[in-house]
C-alpha cells in the first residue's frame, strides 16, 4: 500500500493541479453568482450544533471474571491473562504456546488448532486458514483474487461482494463468512483460557495490525461478537508488542524513549513507531502492509517448486490440493529451520526487500522523526526471525542493535492482556501508570465533486477523535446529497476504499453553493468510526449505519439464543431444581434445550428471526415450567 | 449528486479572520492556556499532554466516561488547530 502510494504520487499530483484549477474558475463563477442572487450569504450561519451532533457511545459491560488477550494471528493465535501481578501465557490442551488458527471440517467433526492443522494434509479443501487475510476484505479484493489460486479450499462471491468459504461438513455443503472462522479461533482460545483459570470467561482485548482498515476493524469486532466475547477493544498489534517491550521499563526510564516496533508476522508486516513516556504510549505513526508476512515468503516458495516441477516433471502440481498442502507444509518447515542458516536469503530476499523498507521509512517521515531519533529497534512477529530482515534493518538505522528480549510470538498477546486487565481496573500500581495513546492508520474522508477525496480526518490523529467539516450543495435547488465516506491516502476516491454511503434528502430548494450539511467523523477508542451529516436550515440528520449492521443482528441472536439455552440447561441440572421438576417435565426442557444446543452446532449463522422465533418457542415450553417452580416472582 | 466542498473564506474573509482569532483563543483555553500572549510549540505539546493524559477515556469510568471522551476528542481538536497555526506562522 505504502509502495503504490509513492508509485502513484506523481499522477496524483498532476491530477490534483488540475483540478484544483477547475476548481478556482468554478469557486469563483458561483460566488460572484451567489453574491448577486443572495444578500443574506454573509450572514453568519447557525452557532455550532455541537449538541445535536453528539453520538451515544456504546458503553462496554465489563461485568465480572477476568479479562484476556487474544493476539488472534494469520497463521497462529495466542492467548494471555493477568494474574499474579503479571502475564501470564496460556499454553493450549497439546501444552503449546501458540495455537494454529486452523479450522477443519469433517464428515464426523469440526475440528481447531492443532488438532485442524495436523489433519490438513489429508483433507486440503475443508481445512481452513489465512481467515485473516480474507476478514474485512471483498470478494473482488485483487488481493482476495491472487489469494485464491494458492488456497487449497474453495472461495465463492457471497451477496455484498462477501467472500464465502465452501466446505463439506457432515456430508454437507455449507458456507462460512471469514468472521464465522475467525469467531472459531477465538472460541477456542476463549475455551484454553477458561480450562486454565476454571471459570467462564466473557471480556477479551483482541489484537490487529495497526494497518487494518475500519471494515477490518468491525468484521474482527464482530469474529469476537460470534465466539460469544464482549471485545472490551480492538488494539492494534505493534502497541501491544510495545506494552510487552516497555512494562518492566518504565520504573527504570527517565524521559523519553522513542521506540520503532517491527512486527513481521504470518500473514502482516507493521511498523510502528511509538514514544513511551512516564508509563504513557504513545503511537506517533503507523504504517504497513496487511499483506507481507511469513506466508507470503512460503507462497512465494510453493510457486518457485511448483515452476521446477512444471519444467523438470512437466507436472502441473498446483491442481492437486494434496500435493500443493504438503508441499506448503514442507515450504514452512524449511523456511522456520532456516533461520538460522543464510541461505533462506536466497528465497525470500527479493519479496521483502522494497515494501518493507518502505514502511519504516514512510512512520518516520509522518511523525516528522530523524531515524538517529529512534532510541530502540524492537523486532516481533514470527517471521522477524529471518536473518535477511533483521540484517536490512540494522542497516538501515546504521548497525544499531535490535531489541529481542522479547518473545516474537507472544509479545503481542502479552500487551493485549495488560490492556485487558487496565481496562477492567483488575491491574496493579504498576499497571495504573499506563495509558495507550493511538491513532488513525488511514485518512478518512468523502467524496466531493470530480470523485476527489476530500479528508476530514488526516491518518495518524490521535483517538478518540471527532471532527466536523462544512459542504454546500454543487447544483441549484438539489433536493438530496449524497455521501460517500472513503478511506486511504489518495486524492481520487476511486483509488481509495470505500466505506459506505447514505443521502440526506429533504432538502429545501437553493442555488447552489447555499445549502450547507455538517458532516461529523466519530472514531472511537477501538478505532471505528461513525458518520453523520446534519442539514444546517432544516436540521435534516442522518447518521451513516454500517454495512455489517445485519451481520451484527445476527451474532447477537444467536449469542442470546446460546445463553438461554444454556442456562437453562443448567438450571434443570442443578439438585434443587430438578427434583422439584419431576421426570416428565424434566425431560421435556431437556429435550427442547438439547434439540436446540445440537441446531446452534451446525454453526452456520442465520437470520437474526430465526433465532428470535427459536428462543420464543424454547421460552415458551421452559418459562412456564420453570417459572411455577421458581415461584411466580422468580425470573430467570 | 454533485456537490462540492468551500471553506468560509470564500464568502466572507473578514468574519472568518475575526472567527479564527475566537477560535484561537478557546483552543489555548482549552489546553489550559493563557487566552493570549506568546505560544510555542512545545508548551502547546506539552499542555496536550497534560490534558490527553487527564481525559483519556480510559482513565475514567461509568458515566464520567462518555463526559471525559468528548473532552478529550475537544483536546486533541484545539491541539491540532494550534499545531496547524503555529506553522504557518
Amino acid at each position: 500500500m505504502v509502495k503504490d502510494a509513492e508509485t502513484y504520487k506523481a499522477k496524483d499530483d498532476e491530477h490534483r493541479k488540475k483540478s484544483n484549477a477547475r476548481k478556482a474558475l468554478v469557486d469563483y463563477d458561483c460566488k460572484v453568482r451567489n453574491n448577486i442572487n443572495d444578500e443574506k450569504i454573509g450572514a453568519k450561519l447557525d452557532p455550532e450544533l455541537f449538541g445535536g451532533l453528539l453520538l451515544p457511545t456504546t458503553m462496554s459491560d465489563h461485568g465480572e471474571g477476568p479479562a484476556i488477550g487474544i493476539d488472534l494471528g494469520t497463521t497462529y493465535s495466542c492467548v494471555a491473562v493477568w494474574q499474579n501481578e503479571r502475564v501470564e501465557i496460556i499454553v493450549n490442551d497439546q501444552g503449546m504456546r501458540t495455537t494454529p488458527s486452523y479450522v477443519a471440517f469433517t464428515h464426523i467433526e469440526r475440528l481447531v488448532g492443532d488438532a485442524a492443522k495436523n489433519q490438513a494434509a489429508r483433507n486440503p479443501a475443508n481445512s481452513i486458514f489465512d481467515a485473516k487475510r480474507l476478514i474485512g476484505r471483498r470478494f473482488s479484493d485483487p488481493l482476495i483474487q491472487s489469494d485464491i489460486n494458492l488456497w487449497p479450499f474453495k472461495i465463492i462471491e457471497g451477496p455484498g461482494d462477501k467472500p464465502m468459504i465452501i466446505v463439506d461438513y457432515k456430508g454437507e455443503e455449507k458456507h462460512f463468512s471469514a468472521e464465522e472462522i475467525s469467531s472459531m479461533v477465538l472460541r477456542m482460545m476463549r475455551e484454553i483460557a477458561e480450562a486454565y483459570l476454571g471459570t467462564t470467561v466473557k471480556n477479551a482485548v483482541v489484537t490487529v495490525p495497526a494497518y487494518f482498515n475500519d471494515s477490518q476493524r468491525k468484521a474482527t469486532r464482530d469474529a469476537g461478537g460470534i465466539a460469544g466475547l464482549n471485545v472490551l477493544r480492538i488494539i492494534n498489534e505493534p502497541t501491544a508488542a510495545a506494552i510487552a517491550y516497555g512494562l518492566d521499563r518504565i520504573a527504570s526510564s527517565i524521559g523519553k524513549r522513542n521506540v520503532l516496533i517491527f512486527d513481521l508476522g504470518g500473514g502482516t508486516t507493521d511498523v510502528s513507531l511509538i514514544t513511551i513516556e512516564k508509563g504513557v504510549f504513545e503511537v506517533k505513526a503507523v504504517a504497513g502492509d496487511t499483506h507481507l508476512g511469513g506466508e507470503d515468503f512460503d507462497n512465494r516458495m510453493v510457486k518457485h517448486f511448483i515452476n521446477i516441477f512444471k519444467r523438470q516433471h512437466k507436472v502441473d502440481i498446483s491442481v492437486n490440493s494434496k500435493a500443493l498442502r504438503r508441499l506448503r507444509t514442507a515450504c514452512e518447515k524449511a523456511k522456520i529451520i532456516l533461520s538460522s542458516a543464510m541461505e533462506t536469503t536466497i528465497e525470500v530476499d527479493y519479496l521483502y526487500k522494497g515494501s518493507v523498507s518502505i514502511s519504516w521509512r514512510s512512520v518516520l517521515t509522518d511523525a516528522k522523526m530523524d531515524k538517529s531519533c529512534v532510541h530502540d529497534v524492537v523486532v516481533t512477529g514470527g517471521s522477524s526471525r529471518i536473518p535477511k530482515v533483521q540484517r536490512l534493518l540494522r542497516d538501515f538505522f546504521n548497525g544499531k542493535e535490535l531489541c529481542k528480549s522479547i518473545n516474537p510470538d507472544e509479545a503481542v498477546a502479552y500487551g493485549a492482556a495488560v490492556q485487558a486487565a487496565i481496562l477492567t481496573g483488575m491491574g496493579n500500581e504498576k499497571l495504573q501508570d499506563i495509558m495507550l495513546l493511538d491513532v488513525t492508520p488511514l485518512s478518512l474522508g468523502v467524496e466531493v465533486c470530480g470523485s476527489e477525496m476530500s479528508i476530514v480526518i488526516p491518518r495518524n490523529t490521535a483517538i478518540p477523535t471527532k471532527k466536523e467539516e462544512n459542504y454546500y450543495n454543487m447544483s441549484d435547488n438539489q433536493t438530496s446529497m449524497l455521501f460517500s465516506v472513503y478511506e486511504g491516502e489518495r486524492t481520487r476516491t476511486c483509488d481509495n476504499n470505500l466505506l459506505g454511503q447514505f443521502r440526506l434528502s429533504g432538502i429545501p430548494p437553493a442555488p447552489r453553493g447555499v445549502t450547507k450539511a455538517k458532516v461529523c467523523f466519530d472514531i472511537d477508542t477501538n478505532g471505528i468510526l461513525n458518520v453523520s451529516a446534519k442539514e444546517m436550515t432544516t436540521g435534516v440528520m442522518k447518521i451513516y449505519k454500517a454495512e455489517d449492521d445485519e451481520h451484527r443482528k445476527k451474532a447477537e441472536a444467536k449469542v442470546t439464543l446460546e445463553n438461554y439455552a444454556y442456562d437453562m440447561r443448567n438450571t434443570i441440572n442443578d439438585k434443587k431444581i430438578g427434583a422439584k421438576l419431576g421426570l416428565v417435565r424434566k425431560k421435556k426442557i431437556n429435550d427442547a434445550v438439547e434439540q436446540v444446543i445440537q441446531w446452534l452446532d451446525g454453526l452456520q449463522l442465520v437470520d437474526s428471526e430465526e433465532y428470535e422465533d427459536k428462543l420464543e418457542t424454547l421460552e415458551s415450553i421452559c418459562n412456564p415450567i420453570i417459572h411455577r417452580i421458581c415461584g411466580q416472582n422468580q425470573k430467570l | 449528486w454533485n456537490w462540492r466542498h468551500r471553506t468560509e473564506e470564500t464568502y466572507d474573509s473578514s468574519s472568518e479572520y475575526e472567527s479564527l482569532e475566537l477560535d484561537l483563543a478557546s483552543d489555548r483555553l482549552a489546553l489550559g492556556l493563557s487566552a493570549s500572549g506568546p505560544l510555542k510549540l512545545e508548551d502547546v505539546k506539552n499542555a496536550y499532554r497534560v490534558c490527553a493524559l487527564k481525559w483519556h477515556p480510559d482513565r475514567h469510568q461509568g458515566s464520567s466516561k462518555a463526559v471525559a471522551e468528548e473532552k478529550f476528542k475537544h483536546c486533541s481538536a484545539a491541539y491540532q488547530s494550534l499545531c496547524d497555526k503555529l506553522a504557518v506562522d
